[in-house]
């Protein structure tokens, strides 16, 4: 069994991307202890030798299509529901100091 | 008299092939009752008047020149996962923020195909992760039998305006009992068709090894007729069935019921489930034993790992299809220190608790040191849930269970413990897990709540589960609340 404390809840919001607060880690802990455990059943069920499974899709039922360009450029449209967009770009936050 | 929004989508469809109505008429009487009731309700999140009412008079000029579709003229709710070009499309959530779409989900595409109208986006929890509606950035769906109760989730906005008479029918999708929940607690019907049946392009990703949209609407043959105008092959998703649509509205009634092979699973008749809801399932199948149905008891074993199973893949597969809400591209921005605590304060402001939730716990699995003990051990337990249906259906040509364990709960009952809301979805995750079509047709009503009978079939047997579902409601006579 695994256990989830403030600690754990720090290193899963900051894989997550997300900021918590001191007052939602206590509720962080707390909850997510209570899925985890819920989900810890799976542990006891025995699964020797079965495989795991990706998809309900059996293997090479899925079609492909050619690689081929199926859009016309719509860089106007798709950077008119950006944020921030300027002369072509997308604008995003200094990434590089 | 009948007024028009009482009418089924098969009803309305004939009456405006045969010009006895138009489709302006139609749309116009659906949106008046949408206006009438939606602040009671909240089953419409945007309404798309302006499209509507244009989409109903090409539809008109369409019929008047001989060219009436499959269901032209017939008004639609769509759930608002469905991407729709140039609409508010948000997924209820605060992070899709004014995001208008520049393209349109097959779906939906196929559906306007057929002649249909967009009245507007359903509500639904958000990101499709919630059982009652609650998660909405826009405040709940309520139950139009009992105003105090969710209209369960995540359609809950779709299965509400449905019941409520306020569209024909409206789209869905189902991940965990999406469709079929809601669809139970509202008293109509709702099919997850079988995975790959429905395109997933367009439709926002929550885990995509389990999504799959589907139809709710008053009657299995409406539900049968959406679903023949909704789905089909589409090579934009890879997991899309390469196989040609079938007629589903036809030859519903032409089920031989002397013979049908029903399986009872034993584990489903479990502590938990309400005994009057049992009971109206067990009333539903003496009367296909006495029309010559064999009824056989059978056993899926792994059903009391469903849930486990479902909420270590669901947050594992959300965890990765979420990442892409980073606030650069579209939707919702909150401009921080640098590039990091953008991201941080986006995604903090953006999603609600329960997506937050669910994405941790989706990364926890995936974190190394639990990703075999979790993710892996989890994917091999659901081959074993589907293993269990396989070997069901040797001996069954359909499996009959309760589509959830109570009827429609109050608002803010369940909403304190993720885990005992997690439990609503007991009955519908393991088809969901194995990719199989089942429908929830109403059954009767429990204290004056209705609940629902699912019907569980072969992978990409939909007609049949649709054939049965039919001759269930035939026999049933459960009636929807008329309008008031």
């Amino acid at each position: 069994m695994s256990i989830i404390d403030t600690k754990t809840v720090e290193k899963l919001a900051k894989l997550s991307r997300l900021k918590v607060t001191e007052e939602e880690k206590t509720i962080l802990v707390h909850e997510l202890t209570k899925v985890m455990d819920m989900a810890a059943k799976v542990q006891s069920v025995n699964t020797d030798a079965v495989q795991p499974m990706t998809s309900v899709i059996e293997n090479a039922q899925t079609p492909e299509r050619d690689d081929a360009v199926s859009e016309e450029n719509r860089r106007e449209e798709y950077l008119a529901i950006a944020p921030k967009a300027e002369m072509g770009f997308y604008v995003v936050p200094r990434s590089v100091e | 008299m009948t007024s028009l929004i009482e009418l089924s989508l098969k009803e309305v469809a004939d009456k405006l092939k045969n010009r006895e109505v138009t489709a302006t008429e139609v749309t116009k009487a659906c949106l008046e009752r949408i206006k009438d009731r939606n602040e009671q309700i909240n089953a419409y999140v945007h309404l798309t008047e302006d499209k509507a009412l244009d989409m109903a008079s090409q539809c008109d000029k369409r019929i008047k020149e001989g060219n009436a579709r499959l269901i032209g003229g017939v008004p639609l709710g769509i759930k608002d996962i469905f991407c729709t070009k140039g609409d508010l499309t948000t997924v209820c959530s605060h992070i899709l923020d004014g995001f208008r779409p520049p393209y349109e989900s097959t779906v939906t595409e196929n559906l306007w195909k057929s002649g249909a109208v967009m009245l507007g986006k359903t509500n639904m929890d958000e990101f499709a992760m919630g059982s009652s509606n609650e998660t909405s950035y826009y405040g709940p769906a309520r139950n139009p039998w009992n105003l105090d109760c969710v209209p369960g989730g995540s359609s809950g906005g779709s299965a509400a305006a449905v019941a409520d008479y306020q569209c024909f029918g409206a789209t869905g999708t189902d991940t965990g009992g999406s469709i079929r929940q809601p669809a139970a607690f509202n008293g109509i019907v709702g099919m997850k068709p079988t995975y790959g049946r429905c395109s997933r392009y367009g439709v926002i990703a929550f885990a995509s090894s389990l999504d799959q949209a589907g139809p709710m609407a008053r009657t299995v043959e409406d539900t049968a007729l959406m679903l023949r105008c909704m789905s089909g092959y589409d090579p934009m998703d890879s997991t899309s069935a390469d196989l040609a649509i079938e007629a589903y509205d036809e030859g519903l009634a032409d089920l031989d019921l002397k013979g049908l092979k029903i399986g009872l699973p034993k584990e489903y008749f479990m502590e938990g489930l309400d005994p009057q809801i049992a009971d109206l399932v067990k009333q539903a199948v003496k009367r296909f034993e006495e029309q010559g149905a064999e009824v056989k008891e059978v056993s899926l074993p792994h059903t009391d790992a469903a849930v486990a199973t479902y909420y270590v893949v669901a947050p594992a597969e959300a965890a990765a299809n979420l990442s892409r809400y980073d606030g650069m591209r579209y939707g919702l921005r909150v401009e921080g220190e640098n590039l990091m605590d953008t991201y941080e304060r986006t995604r903090s402001e953006g999603f609600g608790w329960e997506v937050k939730r669910r994405i941790m716990i989706g990364n926890y699995v995936l974190s190394s040191g639990y990703y075999d003990a979790y993710y892996t051990k989890a994917q091999k337990v659901r081959s074993l849930i589907s293993q269990d249906f396989k070997n069901a259906f040797e001996d069954v040509d359909v499996i009959f269970a309760p589509t959830t364990p109570t009827t429609a709960f109050k608002l803010g009952e369940n909403s304190d413990d993720p885990v005992q809301m997690y439990m609503n979805d007991v009955f519908t995750l393991p088809a969901s897990l194995a990719g199989l079509p089942a429908i929830s047709v109403p059954a009767g009503l429990v204290e004056g709540m209705p609940a629902g009978l699912q019907i569980i079939g072969k992978a990409f047997e939909d007609k049949k589960v649709l054939q049965v579902a039919y001759a269930h409601e035939q026999m049933c006579g459960f009636e929807l609340k008329k309008p008031e």
